[in-house]
């Protein structure tokens, strides 16, 4: 299995760089996450949505709706495409340090 | 060497379920090699173990063995190999990892194979030993138990609609403009990829602003909304079925006369062409992909578009599944000579068209993440010949895939929906329609 | 009375024929799914599609990047067909026409020469030797001796019994190894043809279907 170097520590990531076990996430570890995705420097936004769908999936277990995160974080759709190129999924949700979503994306 | 009860089962397999178009299949390959470098992964890669009749031969070698002459007699002459040389880990990643079963290599065989198809019954065996890679397995069980492969509950559904329909209402400037949700005797079924809904609903958006211009009668299931078929890709017939009977049972239930796929290569296969099969019917409803429908509103003068507003270079990508195994092939380059005012070819095209390399269920299967992305190359260099800044994709997977080639090889490019590029351009009509007015008369 | 050599090589014919048909039958008798699904194309012009297009050197796109091996594969095959038609006709006529001797040669010459280059590029291609089996060259070499011998009889004038005894190793192989393909490619180029022109993406014409409103 695949891992990240972080603090000294090995992280168990998945071949695409999601995080095997949720519980191994953290604000630095998300600053991480987010250079490999090419995101230089997470603004307050990228936090309002990294925090949002990641306390949506501690609650719920899953990926919110992206209905749902602009309704949270009263961004609008686009703006969120923007603020991650990788697009919800292979972005947000990763930063977030969840498992890598079933389904085609 | 892998544990006894695998072979039983290969072997039992070997025994009854080889269809005839297979055996055909195996009887005829002569290692001619010129497949090799029809193949995207023998491209990017140059292995022999990517050449295309180097894969089927991993199943091949086992018929052999068992079903020819020579293969039991003295197997080392004609290559047959036994159960017991197989290794299961190179078996899967032959046929999962390293095979989008894009067809190209079918197309191009010399003596006429469909290699597809049988790679896929090479993964059938794998079904039966539970060895379908971790990551598709779990989409295919997601959608045979929740109803859609990203589970997404019926409010979640419902609650995105209707926050879609108000984007619409404000976009077309018409508060009775609607997205119809299990409307019965509607002409049109629209199927999603639950994609859309979760993540990127911009595409259903356009699709709602094609049908309100068009005066569609149309609706969405708020429950069998899910038009992909994953067990197509798994192998798993047994799967395909239950996730197929949903879609046919949900058409027949609502009377529709069209079952419209969203821009969805293994969908649009799955339920135009293979369900049948599974299901062992003929349907009372008509199969179209969504761009059929556009195409003919754009023919029959129901929408109009201003292709200006697509100004940048468009080019576009063929799905395999769509094109090469699906046969839509003209519609989409008919509304792009219509919707935008540069559109580009690449090169080969239409059934010749490269795998973008995230079919197959490869986009699915992080496992073989990284070769999925060295395969794309063939891609990369026909997107880079073109120099479109646009590349329409009627195929949400492959978009996914595009997206990741993009950021790989910094093609500099913006990968979109066909629907998405005629939302854009659409002409919407002064004295607007109605498009709740289903008279009796529009259906039919 | 035919000559003993003679009479061993239509016995090697009979079982070629009867193996074949056995696994013909053996095939036939496996499942099978009929297509439900509305056809978009024709099957049948699938069909001629694969045994005219198709076939054209700039048929497929394999075809024309592998020019050369592909014509060297046609004219090996063409050949061996010639071949065949020479052992037919050799039970009707004892000794070979004059008018067919110079032409004759010529054509098993081709045949040898792009038989014998297609075994050398599987011997000395590293890909190609990666996907051969004992079988792919003792196929090609048995073939070839059989075009070998075509061509010494042409020269002789007459067929002598290493003719039939050759032709005898050809058709008692034919059904066993990968020459079986003889029957089945026919079979699988025409079940290509068919599923594909079903599915609307062959097209004699060059224009693609696009189904009814």
């Amino acid at each position: 299995m695949p891992f990240i170097e972080f603090k000294g520590k090995k992280v168990e990531v998945n071949e695409e760089g999601f995080l095997i076990k949720a519980e191994d996430w953290s604000e630095e570890l998300a600053k991480v996450l987010a250079e490999a995705e090419g995101i230089d420097e997470l603004t307050e936004d990228h936090w309002k949505v990294i925090n949002y769908i990641r306390q949506y999936y501690l609650d719920h277990d899953i990926a919110p709706m992206v209905r749902l995160l602009c309704k949270e974080t009263r961004f609008p759709l686009r703006y969120i495409y923007q603020l991650f190129t990788s697009g919800p999924a292979r972005g947000a949700c990763k930063l977030a340090g969840l498992p890598k979503p079933d389904g085609c994306v | 060497m892998e544990a006894p009860a695998n072979h039983r089962l290969i072997l039992e397999h070997l025994k009854r379920k080889i269809p005839r178009r297979l055996a055909i299949l195996v009887n005829s390959c002569v290692h001619c090699g010129l497949c090799s470098d029809s193949c995207h992964y023998y491209l990017a890669e140059n292995k022999s173990r990517f050449i295309p009749a180097f894969r089927t031969d991993r199943l091949s070698s086992l018929f052999r063995r068992y079903h020819t002459w020579l293969g039991r007699l003295i197997p080392f002459w004609t290559g047959a190999r036994g159960v017991e040389e197989l290794s299961l880990k190179e078996f899967t990643d032959a046929v999962f990892g390293e095979c989008t079963m894009c067809g190209r290599c079918s197309i191009n065989c010399s003596v006429g194979l469909d290699i597809g198809f049988l790679i896929r019954e090479a993964r059938k065996i794998l079904v039966e030993l539970n060895q379908v890679p971790r990551s598709l397995q779990s989409t295919v069980d997601k959608a045979v138990t929740t109803g859609n492969n990203m589970a997404i509950k019926e409010e979640e559904l419902t609650g995105t609609i209707q926050w879609l329909e108000e984007e619409l209402q404000q976009e077309v400037g018409d508060p009775r403009a609607k997205i119809p949700l299990n409307k019965a005797g509607a002409r049109v079924l629209y199927t999603l990829n639950p994609r859309e809904p979760k993540f990127f609903p911009l595409s259903i958006i356009a699709i709602a602003k094609i049908f309100y211009a068009a005066g569609e009668n149309w609706t969405l299931s708020s429950t069998n909304f899910d038009a992909t078929n994953y067990a197509y890709y798994s192998g798993d017939d047994q799967a395909a079925r239950i996730i197929a009977r949903r879609l046919v049972d949900e058409a027949e239930k609502l009377g529709v006369n069209i079952l419209a796929v969203t821009e969805c290569g293994h969908a649009y296969r799955s339920i135009r062409w293979e369900s049948p099969n599974w299901l062992g019917k003929r349907f009372g409803f008509k199969v179209k992909s969504i761009l059929e429908l556009i195409a003919d509103y754009l023919s029959e003068g129901r929408i109009r578009v201003d292709p200006s507003a697509n100004s940048a270079p468009v080019t576009l990508h063929d799905p395999c599944n769509l094109v090469r195994y699906g046969g839509v092939v003209e519609v989409q380059r008919h509304i792009l000579r219509q919707a935008v005012s540069n559109f580009v070819e690449m090169h080969p095209n239409r059934e010749n068209n490269y795998c973008c390399g995230g079919g197959g269920g490869l986009l699915s299967m992080s496992e073989y993440a990284e070769l999925r992305l060295k395969a794309g190359k063939a891609k990369v260099e026909q997107i880079r010949q073109t120099g479109a800044k646009v590349v329409a994709a009627p195929c949400h997977n492959c978009i996914d895939q595009l997206m990741e080639l993009n950021k790989k090889y910094k093609l500099g490019i913006e990968a979109r929906t066909i629907g998405e590029i005629v939302a854009d351009a659409l002409i919407l009509p002064s004295g607007r329609v109605n498009p709740s007015t289903d008279s009796p008369s529009k259906k039919g | 009375m035919l000559p003993f050599s003679q009479a061993l090589s239509l016995g090697a014919l009979l079982f070629c024929f009867i193996a074949l048909l056995y696994m013909l039958l053996q095939v036939r008798h496996l499942p099978h799914q009929r297509n439900l699904a509305p056809p978009r194309g024709r099957g049948w012009e699938g069909v001629v599609y694969a045994y005219t297009k198709a076939l054209l050197p700039w048929g497929k796109e394999s075809s024309t990047r592998h020019l050369v091996s592909y014509l060297a594969g046609v004219v090996f095959h063409l050949s061996t067909f010639f071949a065949l038609f020479l052992f037919f006709f050799s039970f009707w006529l004892k000794s070979v026409p004059t008018s067919l001797k110079a032409g004759g040669s010529l054509a098993l010459w081709a045949g040898l020469l792009c038989g014998f280059g297609l075994l050398l590029k599987r011997i000395f291609t590293p890909y190609l030797r990666s996907l051969s089996y004992p079988d792919d060259y003792f196929s090609n070499a048995i073939v070839e001796a059989f075009l070998l011998v075509c061509w010494l009889s042409l020269r002789e004038g007459e067929f002598p019994p290493y003719f039939y005894f050759i032709a005898v190793i050809f058709f008692l192989y034919l059904p066993l190894g990968k020459l079986r393909h003889a029957l089945f490619c026919l079979y699988a180029r025409a079940v290509w043809g068919g599923f594909f022109g079903r599915r609307g993406v062959l097209s004699l014409w060059g224009v693609k279907r696009t189904e009814e409103r």
